[in-house]
């Protein structure tokens, strides 16, 4: 059993959350649930519809699709999160290596706490714009960037 | 004003707020400030404080940078029922581009602190504007995850091939690597992520460049790879 402390902490890590004011961090680990997965057993798996984000608060698991592995997860890692918004088919499966736990918070979860204070919606969706303008600079740069070797190549013909 | 126009109606055919009931439709065209531009007229420039999104009900809207060189790039044309700037009313931050209009057109102007207020009362409208920006935070994702697709196996090919060659140079030997970071590390190193560099060493190794067991990486066709590489060998 988690205290308290540890949930808070263990939310906090998960990216969308990061910024998210104390107050609505408290409420939405403490409606969290935890769960236990025995070792090699699919959490989710690639195509499921999914509306929940699991934070693995011990064990690891592997990232994979069908046999080949594309990473492997620790103690406070999340998976599933953008999953918290809308019902995207899970894009790979997770299957744990050992024996589990996690926290898991549910999209309707998640909606019922914004039903009572939606002020949690508005810091979502401020961190949710934040990451898209990162994003949006990212790509600006990587567009950018095929110009700035081509133009150093020049240089030095 | 075009007659018979009814805002909450307009509004709930849009894709931000689609599914809302009446009264949050409502109230949102309570909020709205209808505004007109003419043929080339600016909207807001690059720099400019966010101060609210627009939508347009009838027209063209340019959204464009301007290089420091004087050169336009255009980002987005947007059309009627399109919403355009919502990311720095929500964020705080400027304008990141300008905004010019392309004809005559009839925008509904939100104004960032009205709205905000709106959204902390209403859950329904606060959920269904999660749902627009997790859509679009996908799709920027995947843009960038296919751009690195694109330059990964041109990076990894170059980091092969330095790793490859430095070490004793009396044993030149270009055949075998042993990766002394994690493929996390790695991933990383390339500026991309653990999934993407897994497609891509499976790639290499499916077209017969390299063979890979754990972290002992054995060049196969190292010619194959100087030519992935391409220009971005170092001397």
């Amino acid at each position: 059993m988690l205290t308290s402390v540890d949930r808070l902490l263990f939310v906090r890590g998960v990216p969308i959350f990061k910024e998210l004011r104390d107050d609505f961090l408290v409420r939405l680990a403490s409606v969290m649930d935890e769960l236990s997965f025995p070792e090699n057993y699919s959490i989710f798996k690639e195509g499921q519809e999914g509306r929940s984000l699991y934070i693995l608060v011990s064990g690891r698991v592997r990232v994979h699709l069908s046999d080949r592995d594309l990473a492997k997860l620790d103690k406070g890692a999340c998976f599933g999160e953008m999953s918290l918004f809308d019902a995207e088919p899970r894009s790979a499966t997770i299957t744990t290596l050992e024996p589990c736990e996690c926290l898991m918070l549910t999209q309707m979860q998640l909606y019922d706490a914004i039903d009572e204070t939606p002020g949690i919606a508005v810091n979502i969706i401020r961190l949710l714009s934040r990451r898209i303008r990162e994003l949006n600079q990212k790509l600006n740069a990587k567009e950018a960037s095929p110009s700035v070797s081509l133009s150093k190549l020049a240089e030095t013909r | 004003m075009v007659s018979g126009f009814s805002v909450p109606d307009f509004l709930a055919n849009t894709t931000m707020f689609q599914g809302l009931n009446s009264e949050h439709l409502l109230a949102l065209a309570n909020i709205a400030i209808a505004q007109n531009y003419q043929k080339g007229e600016t909207i807001f420039w690059q720099g400019e404080p966010g101060r609210g999104f627009f939508m347009i009900v009838t027209g063209r809207v340019k959204v464009f940078k301007v290089s420091s060189e004087g050169k336009e790039q255009i980002l987005h044309i947007f059309q009627d029922g399109e919403h355009f700037a919502e990311l720095p009313a929500f964020d705080g931050q400027c304008f990141p581009a300008s905004a010019v209009a392309l004809e005559k057109s009839f925008l509904l102007f939100f104004p960032r602190q009205t709205f905000l207020g709106l959204l902390a009362e209403q859950p329904n409208l606060a959920i269904n504007l999660l749902k627009v920006f997790a859509r679009y935070l996908r799709k920027f994702a995947q843009l960038i995850e296919d751009l690195s697709l694109k330059e990964v196996p041109g990076r990894l090919a170059t980091y092969l091939l330095d790793v490859s060659q430095s070490g004793d140079n009396s044993v030149k030997t270009l055949s075998e690597i042993h990766l002394n970071i994690t493929k996390t590390q790695l991933a990383a190193l390339l500026g991309t992520i653990p999934e993407t560099l897994s497609r891509v060493f499976s790639k290499m190794s499916q077209d017969g460049l390299i063979d890979i067991n754990g972290n002992v990486i054995k060049i196969l066709n190292p010619t194959g790879l100087r030519v992935l590489a391409g220009d971005r060998l170092t001397n």
